[in-house]
Parts: structure tokens; C-alpha cells; sequence
């Protein structure tokens, strides 16, 4: 019927990533999945090390299934996603003995009616956006207070970025209660870009300085770079986690049938070394 | 059978353990290392061994060290990342295979492999430099190879196995007889690197949490910004009580805020001890944010499917740990969660979205009024006669899952079962949408351009099924037997029959069959 199993694509994904500690924290309690077909970003909140052990639980559960879902081929969907999110709650709950949470967002490819699509999910603040033609949006919506606000006309989206409540969420995984994601399906096209962050990047850089950056560093890991250090220069007062995913258009098959999908970055990519860090 | 081994020593960290051959850099972190030789020794396959050394890099395969790992099978299975690569001997001729130049790793299988040899790039040459037996342990190398399978019966001279990990900054443990031998020659001992010593950003490493700077008792923890409150919360609640503009003394203060939050949770977030000075952005220093503990949200009484997921997710409490409590029963109201969510007053209780999917039979849409017959087919409430078998429907009118309203036929012969709403577009995309609410997306051709990317939604609405137009700009005209055709106003939506068809243009039409 539908639902052919895409074999090859058509086109190829290519990411760069990077997390910062930023400038304020003393640890990072950011972590990130950039393991074709996910991509995602964890905020993790709570006491001590329970932040880091939320978001790294989170992540980590995250692989797993991606690892697995590679090798058996099954892919992925909301439901599934859903599941996979309610077993990363479980398991930070278990691991943090609820004083910790988590937020997600991110993107994974899915296969909808036989064609590839973006599956956008989201729990908490961090956010996915899209750059399409040059256009940058915002796909992901916040389980924020500040958001609320925006949707019932109390305040005006500027008047949300700079809100004292603006940190205030209303969905996390690992607490245990309000961990429902919100789901979106976005095409793929060529040329696009998906950018996933944490709420360190767009607390600190406006979204129409972040559009220029994307459109300007064709190159993923030296534009997750420049955000990160456009977030460090305007204060950088909470751990940046940037992660890119670029849709090219196919290259001509490199015999690459026993080779999982290529993208060309990341090995020995730079690190940041943030002058001034209080160390 | 087995390989005979042997290796050259170099600055890399090889495992060689059940048959199975891993190299790492020699500044792999002892912890890691021990966990890859348990894991080389019972992972079900390297595939696992994988995980475990993505788990030491934070699961971030862009922070993931250059490795090589291969079995020792007649048929090696081979992962190579970075610049790493095996070369092989087989019937088929040689083979070197490269690791370097692949975001990922590189996998391949190699049947019947005579010899092969795994090392950081260049791979060694086997006629020169010094080769050392080896059968199974952790050493310094610049390369591994392996010979033909042999019996186990032939001996070569080699080192005896050491049980336990080599790790990083200790004496290497050799076997004595071995060294009394004197067959063997390798590093005492060699550091380990550590990056942040460089002055690099440390990596994050969610599996070894740093230890803040400051973690003398009483200092609050590293700063903590994202807080977790109750959906739908009156605006006046906490604004009204929120500290003007703060000061870090001010909220240093936990019982102010305990008293604000009304929760005796993580006492969070001075900020930084002496903030360096950095540019200031031009937004207000923030307020509560930077130290007010988090409250969660409650659902006070949830769906009928409550149940099922208080089994799933017991009450979670957000206190310290000496106050847990045992989960409550489902059906009472508990202390433990008043001290995280339940303690705003004023508060709406459900969360916006009460997901229900169905558990048991084939039908797997949303729980719906309905109408069962002895079978448990559902179907509508005002049905008298099941429509899947020949009996009589109950009288009772309860909840249950419900079964696809139809299918959808395109006129390029494609059919859909109607389980989800469907959008339909030349290049749909979906709102927001909980898991079990996601509709389809359905590409459709459109040559000329007629068809706007999000069309027409083809929405299942309890037991209805409903045509909307998605503000599409050349609308949807709706063919209905015995009427004449009618266009669909700019968002209008009608209820669909059997035998109904929607054209969109272009040629793309949708029939409508088996509707309830």
C-alpha cells in the first residue's frame, strides 16, 4: 500500500553540535543526541548532580532505542516516541528519586505515508526550529508560563522574552506528572536546517540574530560554534546546547552499503574555551 | 578455534578479551576501560560493546573517541571510527578498511578473513617493527593482528591472561611467568590525559557528574534556573509574591520562598559565588528565576485511565529524601505530592492534554461513546445493528476504543484506512498534536500547483467524519451522489458519507467508502 521502506533517501543529513557550561554554572546539566535519525536536546533541572543525571538518564534511553530501532529496522513514530519518553520519565525518576527533571526537544526522520518526514517533539523549553528558504520559525512551542501567557493575550511574545517568570515550565519528564510531548510533522526538504537548543541559546541571542548566523555559516559545527559563543558573549548565564541537522540534496552513491549514513563532522571538531569562566 | 594474536607496542589502549578485539586511545578514562572489558567479555555483540562506549561520551556521538573494534570469527565483524582502519586477508584479496572521514562509524563484515590486522592509520606493517603474543588482556599498542584460525591445540608462546583491567596511572600487572620469561616488554605504567587540563571546556560527561566548585554543606547547589510549575496557575498567585527586583540575598532566603511556594523543595540556585564581569544584556537581572524552587503540577482527577497510569508513574514527590512517603492509593488525596504540586491555591487540576489510547482488541482510536455488540465490536451509539458481524448491539451506551470510520480512496488507487485524521497537501504539515491525536500526512502530486501544501484535513470527529479546508487557495469541491458538486468555503468544514468525493484538483481526488 503505502509506507515503502525508504532505502535510499535522496538525501543526506549532515549535523554539527555542541554543548557549552556557559559562564554561571558550575556544571553542565545540558546533554544532547546527535545520532541520525534523532536529534535532541536535554535540559536537565534539579539539585546537584540531579540535573546532569536527569538529562543524561533521558538521552541515554533516547540512544538505546535509537540503537536498537537501527537494528531492527522498526522505525520510529509518535506512539513510539511517546512510550520512549514515559520509559526516560520512569527512569530518571529512578535515577534521581524525583528531585530531578528534564526537559526534550528535538527531531527525529520518520517514514510518513513513504515519505520522510521531520517528527518534531517537545517536553519543557528547549525548542526545535526550522530554517526553510532562509526563513527561520519556530516549530517547537514551549510548556512554559510566559507561553500561556503569550496564548491568552496577558503579554506579548517580546514582553515574554524578557518576563521574570520566563523560566518557569509546566512539563518535564522525570517528575512524574505532565510529561505528555507535544508532536508536529515537517517536511523534509532539501537545503533546510533544523536547529535544536537549549533555553541557555535563546535566553541569551534573539531569534532574528540566530536567523543570520544560520544563514550565514553554511558549515553546522562552525555555526553551532558561533551560537554558542554569540550565547557566551551576551552573558551566557546557563548551559548552551546547540545541535544542527542539514538536509542536502543526495550525493551520487559512494558503494556505501555496509556503511552507516554519512555526514562529514564531528571528529576532532573544536571545543570552546570560555576566557573568564569563574574556574 | 581461535586466532593466534600478537601486537605492536604504540600509545593506543587495546582489549582483546572472548574473542573480540577493541582499540581506544590511550587516554580512555580507567573507569570506561573497565566497564569495556566487562562488556567485551558479555555483550551478546559488539553493537552493545558500542552503547557502553557511547555511554561513556555522554550517548553525544559527536564527542565519540576514534576506536576499532572486530571480532575474531572466521567472518570478522569490524566498527572503525575516525582514523582507525583493518586490514584483511581474504579469498577475495586484501581489503583495508578506513574508519576516518565518517561522522558515525563504519561496519562491515568480511567473510573468511585469513589474517587481519586493526590499528590506528597507517595500519602497521606486519613484516617490520616488533610483534608481541598476545591471547587476551589490556596493553599499549599500535596495532593487533590476527592470524588464521588455528586449533587451540597448537601453543604459541603467549602472555597469560590478565583477569582484570590494565587501567590508566597503574603499574601494568604482567603475569610473572610471563616476565620472568622475559618474552615482553611494555610501559610500567602511562598517564592519563585529561583534557580540562588543557584548558578545553570540560566535556560533558552526564555518566561522571562534575562536582561543583563549590559544594561546601549549606551552599545551595549550582545555579538552577528552569522551574516547573502547575499549567493554568492564576497569573495573580505568585506574580503578586514574587520578589521585586531581587537581590541575591533576597533569595538566598529558602523560608520566603517556601513560604511564596508553599514547597519545602530543592533549596536552589544562589547565584554563582563572585560572577565575573561580563556584558550585560539588556534585559532586567532575572527574579525568582535564578533561586525559586520548583513546584510541579498536579492533575487533581484525571481521566478513567487514571488508573493505569498511577500504576505506571507512581506519585512522585519532590522533597527531600527523608520524607518519602509510600505511594498513596490512586483514589485519595496524598501529602506527598502537596509538598511539590498540590500546594497553590486556586489551581485547575488537569493537564491540557489527557492522552487516552486504548489497550486490548484492534480497535485503537480514541475512547468514544459507542455501543458494543457480544463480540465487542464498537459502534455508534445510535447504531441498532453491528456493522463488522450480524448481532444485535447491546442497550448499554459505554466508552470504548474506536475502529477505523472507512477508507479514504485516492484516485491513483491508493487506499487509507481511516484510523487518524489525514491531512492532505502537496507538502502537509501537521499542528500540534499529542502522540495518539497525530493525524497522517498525505503528499499528493500537484503538476500545476493547484493543490496548496496543507489542503484539506479529512478529520475523524468521535463517530463523524469531517472535510475541512485548510484555508487552501484554490478550495476543495465536495461530489456528493444525486447533488450538484459544491466548493467548500475558506475553512468550512461538512460531514462525509459513504460515497462522498472531495476533489482537490489537479487530478487528486479523495473517495470516501465505509463510512460509518
Amino acid at each position: 500500500m503505502s509506507a515503502s521502506q525508504a532505502g535510499g533517501r535522496g538525501f543526506t543529513l549532515r549535523h554539527g553540535s555542541l554543548t557549552d557550561r556557559g559562564l554561571r554554572r558550575a556544571l553542565n546539566e545540558d546533554a544532547l543526541l546527535a545520532l541520525d535519525p534523532v536529534f535532541a536536546v536535554a535540559d536537565g533541572m534539579g539539585g546537584h548532580e540531579a540535573g546532569e543525571v536527569a538529562s543524561a538518564v533521558c538521552i541515554k534511553t533516547l540512544t538505546a532505542a535509537v540503537l536498537e530501532a537501527r537494528g531492527t529496522g522498526v522505525p520510529l513514530d509518535p506512539e513510539a516516541l511517546q512510550k520512549l519518553m514515559h520509559l526516560a520519565d520512569a527512569a530518571i525518576r529512578d535515577a534521581a528519586q524525583s528531585r530531578a527533571g528534564t526537559t526534550l526537544s528535538g527531531a527525529a526522520l520518520v517514514n510518513e505515508q513513504g515519505v520522510p518526514y521531520w517528527l518534531v517533539f517537545n517536553v519543557g523549553d528547549s525548542r526545535t526550529y526550522l530554517l526553510h528558504q532562509g526563513e527561520l520559525s519556530q516549530v517547537s512551542i514551549d510548556h512554559s508560563e510566559v507561553q500561556e501567557m503569550v496564548e491568552a493575550g496577558q503579554i506579548t511574545a517580546e514582553q515574554a522574552i524578557v518576563h521574570p517568570r520566563r523560566n518557569i515550565i509546566t512539563r518535564a519528564l522525570g517528575t512524574g506528572e505532565d510529561n505528555e510531548a507535544d508532536f508536529w510533522l515537517v517536511p523534509v526538504n532539501s537545503g533546510d536546517r533544523m536547529l535544536i537548543c537549549s533555553d541557555g541559546l535563546t535566553g541569551e541571542v534573539r531569534d532574528e540574530h540566530i536567523a543570520e548566523v544560520l544563514r550565514r555559516i553554511k558549515d553546522p559545527q562552525a555555526a553551532a560554534q558561533e551560537l554558542v559563543e554569540a550565547a557566551l558573549r551576551s552573558g551566557g548565564r546557563d548551559n548552551i546546547t546547540v545541535v544542527l541537522v542539514d538536509v542536502l540534496a543526495a550525493e551520487p552513491e559512494a558503494g556505501a552499503e555496509d556503511t552507516f549514513p554519512r555526514h562529514l563532522n564531528t571528529t576532532g571538531r573544536p571545543r570552546m574555551t570560555p576566557e573568564g569562566a569563574s574556574a | 578455534m581461535s586466532r593466534t594474536l600478537e601486537y605492536t607496542p604504540g600509545h593506543w589502549l587495546a582489549l582483546v578479551r572472548a574473542d573480540r578485539v577493541l582499540i581506544v586511545p590511550g587516554d580512555t578514562p580507567p573507569d570506561t576501560v573497565r566497564a569495556l572489558w566487562q562488556a567485551l567479555a558479555s555483550a551478546p555483540g559488539l553493537e552493545w560493546v558500542l552503547q557502553d562506549l557511547l555511554g561513556a561520551h555522554g550517548m553525544d556521538l559527536g564527542r565519540l573517541c576514534p576506536f576499532g573494534m572486530a571480532t575474531l570469527d572466521p567472518d570478522p565483524q569490524v566498527l572503525l571510527r575516525g582514523p582507525m582502519a583493518l586490514r584483511a586477508t581474504s579469498p577475495a584479496g586484501d581489503t583495508e578498511i578506513d574508519g576516518s572521514g565518517v561522522g558515525t562509524w563504519t561496519e562491515r563484515r568480511i567473510t573468511s578473513a585469513h589474517s587481519l590486522v586493526l590499528g590506528p592509520v597507517p595500519v602497521p606493517a606486519t613484516g617490520s617493527g616488533i610483534w608481541w603474543p598476545l591471547r587476551e588482556g589490556i596493553v599499549l599498542t599500535g596495532g593487533v593482528r590476527a592470524g588464521q584460525a588455528t586449533s587451540d591445540a597448537a601453543p604459541v608462546p603467549t602472555i597469560k591472561t590478565a583477569t582484570e583491567p590494565v587501567l590508566a596511572g597503574e603499574p601494568v600487572p604482567f603475569p610473572q611467568a610471563a616476565r620472568a620469561a622475559g618474552d615482553t616488554v611494555v610501559p610500567a605504567s602511562y598517564e592519563t590525559e585529561d583534557a580540562s587540563s588543557h584548558g578545553l571546556v570540560e566535556p560533558v560527561n552526564p555518566m561522571e557528574p562534575r562536582t561543583a566548585p563549590d559544594s561546601a554543606p549549606g551552599n545551595v547547589a549550582a545555579g538552577d534556573d528552569t522551574l516547573l510549575s502547575a499549567p493554568k496557575r492564576p497569573l495573580g498567585t505568585l506574580a503578586a509574591a514574587a520578589p521585586t527586583p531581587p537581590t541575591p540575598a533576597a533569595m538566598a532566603d529558602p523560608d520566603d520562598l517556601d513560604t511564596i511556594l508553599g514547597s519545602a523543595v530543592l533549596k536552589v540556585a544562589a547565584p554563582a559565588p563572585a560572577p565575573v564581569p561580563m556584558p550585560v544584556p539588556s534585559t532586567p537581572t532575572p527574579g525568582l528565576i535564578e533561586s525559586t524552587p520548583w513546584t510541579g503540577p498536579k492533575p487533581a482527577a484525571v481521566a478513567p485511565a487514571a488508573a493505569s497510569a498511577a500504576a505506571l508513574q507512581p506519585p512522585a514527590a519532590l522533597q527531600p529524601p527523608v520524607a518519602l512517603q509510600p505511594p498513596a492509593a490512586p483514589e485519595g488525596d496524598h501529602d506527598g505530592d502537596t509538598l511539590l504540586r498540590g500546594s497553590l491555591p486556586g489551581r485547575s487540576g488537569a493537564p491540557a492534554s489527557a492522552s487516552s489510547t486504548s489497550s486490548a482488541g484492534l480497535d485503537t482510536g480514541p475512547l468514544v461513546i459507542s455501543r458494543t455488540c457480544a463480540a465487542g465490536h464498537a459502534n455508534p451509539p445510535t447504531a441498532l445493528r453491528c456493522s463488522r458481524c450480524p448481532l444485535v448491539l447491546e442497550a448499554e451506551v459505554g466508552e470504548s476504543a474506536r475502529p477505523p470510520l472507512g477508507r479514504m480512496v485516492l484516485s491513483d488507487g491508493q487506499q487509507i484506512e481511516l484510523d487518524r485524521s489525514v491531512i492532505v497537501g502537496r507538502q502537509p504539515h501537521s499542528p500540534r498534536a499529542s502522540s495518539a491525536s497525530m493525524p497522517r500526512m498525505l503528499q499528493v502530486r500537484s503538476p500545476s500547483g493547484d493543490i496548496s501544501r496543507s489542503h484539506v484535513e479529512v478529520r475523524l470527529d468521535g463517530w463523524h467524519v469531517l472535510l475541512v479546508d485548510l484555508n487552501s487557495t484554490n478550495g476543495t469541491r465536495l461530489l456528493r451522489p444525486g447533488q450538484a458538486p459544491r466548493r467548500l468555503g475558506t475553512g468550512e468544514s461538512v460531514m462525509l458519507f459513504a460515497g462522498d468525493t472531495a476533489d482537490l484538483g489537479d487530478g487528486v481526488s479523495l473517495g470516501f467508502e465505509d463510512l460509518p
